[in-house]
């Protein structure tokens, strides 16, 4: 791959990475703090808020320049792709309309399929990916309230519970409980050690850098902070 | 997920004055004023909308507004009418070089490089060649 193969991809994925992170709205200060600490600038023309402009213009031509430039790489450095997309959707166990969309239609756009999705989200997250929901009908609503979700999110925790929301939960976590913990490996209540050890080797691997590396710093970035987040949640458990 | 600003003939930034008039000359539109006329609902209703009127456009520049998918039963209001695009290459395929219409000059500029035939491709060109040489050879040979 040459270096402006690899720029290239570097640039699309930070670009497809934000597009996701900034669809529930929250794209304000906080946001800007998130894509500052996780996509810095590289010295080169294009800049953060380039990038943040396109998805705040709805940039269809480059948004549609970035998908075919991942479409063409390896199956795995896709599936890395989207393993690190799930992740940013759930750091904070709600999923949001629009965020759900937007996974289903990376899957597909990346030749990956919905049952690739469907089995990578379950695998990371310990919960069934589920329908994005509807928020023009008015039972969405209703069952919405019941569940304790709001602002057009739904809690997929699969417990009921709400974890603290701490942003896009990729900043360190002084005090993560055992709870959290929990969540974050994807194991329920009843897990034994044999269970929690299996869910932290399989997370492992999935957010070693050396999966994702040729993806650019912003995804080395994002898989760094799940890998910390992950062992903590792991020697939290074992303790 | 319906289109409920399509239904009710309006635009997504129509004002909640707007949007009630609009509720009230179309009551069987479908679109709930419970929805459009809370503040919160709205706006967590316009994130999808935006975010389904991307995905849609994108899945039609991309090919992928045919055949059997999630997209086209569950958020019909989005789909494209018709099929115009290229799908996006897959692993392997040249991917064309040409900027889509409407791309950011800057960061499509940057994106560009330049592609060359598979490794494979080359190798064969300098065979084929040979082949061919020797053909003719023996051919002028066999005249003469």
């Amino acid at each position: 791959m040459t270096l402006g193969q690899r720029k290239q991809l570097a640039n699309s994925v930070k670009l497809l990475l934000l597009w996701l992170a900034a669809s529930d709205g929250k794209l304000e200060e906080s946001e800007l703090e998130f894509a500052s600490a996780h996509f810095p600038d590289d010295g080169g023309t294009i800049t953060t808020s380039d990038f943040l402009a396109v998805i705040r213009n709805s940039d269809l031509g480059t948004i549609e320049k970035a998908i075919r430039t991942l479409a063409v790489e390896s199956r795995e450095l896709r599936i890395a792709f989207l393993d690190m997309a799930i992740t940013m959707c759930m750091a904070d166990r709600n999923m949001a309309v629009p965020e759900n969309h937007i996974l289903r239609f990376y899957a597909d756009a990346l030749h990956l399929g919905i049952d690739l999705l469907c089995k990578r989200f379950q695998t990371i997250t310990g919960v069934e990916f589920g329908d994005p929901g509807d928020p023009a009908s008015e039972a969405w609503w209703e069952q919405a309230a019941s569940s304790g979700g709001a602002t057009g999110q739904v809690d997929q925790s699969g417990d009921g519970g709400r974890i603290e929301n701490s942003g896009y939960g990729n900043r360190p976590s002084p005090g993560m409980n055992i709870a959290q913990a929990r969540t974050v490996l994807g194991v329920s209540l009843n897990a034994t050690p044999a269970d929690i050890e299996r869910a932290y080797q399989n997370l492992a691997g999935i957010f070693e850098v050396g999966r994702v590396e040729a993806m650019g710093e912003a995804a080395v970035s994002v898989a760094n902070e799940r890998f910390r987040k992950i062992q903590e949640a792991y020697k939290l458990l074992r303790a | 997920m319906k289109d409920l600003y399509s239904s009710l003939g309006i635009d997504a930034k129509a004002s909640r004055e707007e949007v009630a008039a609009a509720l009230q000359l179309k009551p069987g539109s479908g679109a709930s004023p419970a929805i459009l006329l809370d503040e919160e609902k709205r706006s967590a209703y316009d994130r999808a909308h935006e975010t389904l009127k991307t995905i849609g456009m994108l899945r039609h520049r991309l090919g992928l507004d045919s055949g059997d998918s999630w997209f086209l039963e569950t958020c019909p209001d989005f789909a494209p009418r018709s099929r115009t695009a290229k799908a996006p290459a897959k692993p392997g395929e040249p991917e064309p070089e040409a900027v889509s219409p409407g791309a950011n000059p800057d960061i499509a500029q940057a994106q560009l490089v330049k592609t060359e035939p598979p490794a494979h491709s080359r190798r064969l060109i300098p065979l084929i060649a040979g082949i061919i040489a020797v053909i003719l050879l023996v051919l002028f040979i066999a005249y003469f």
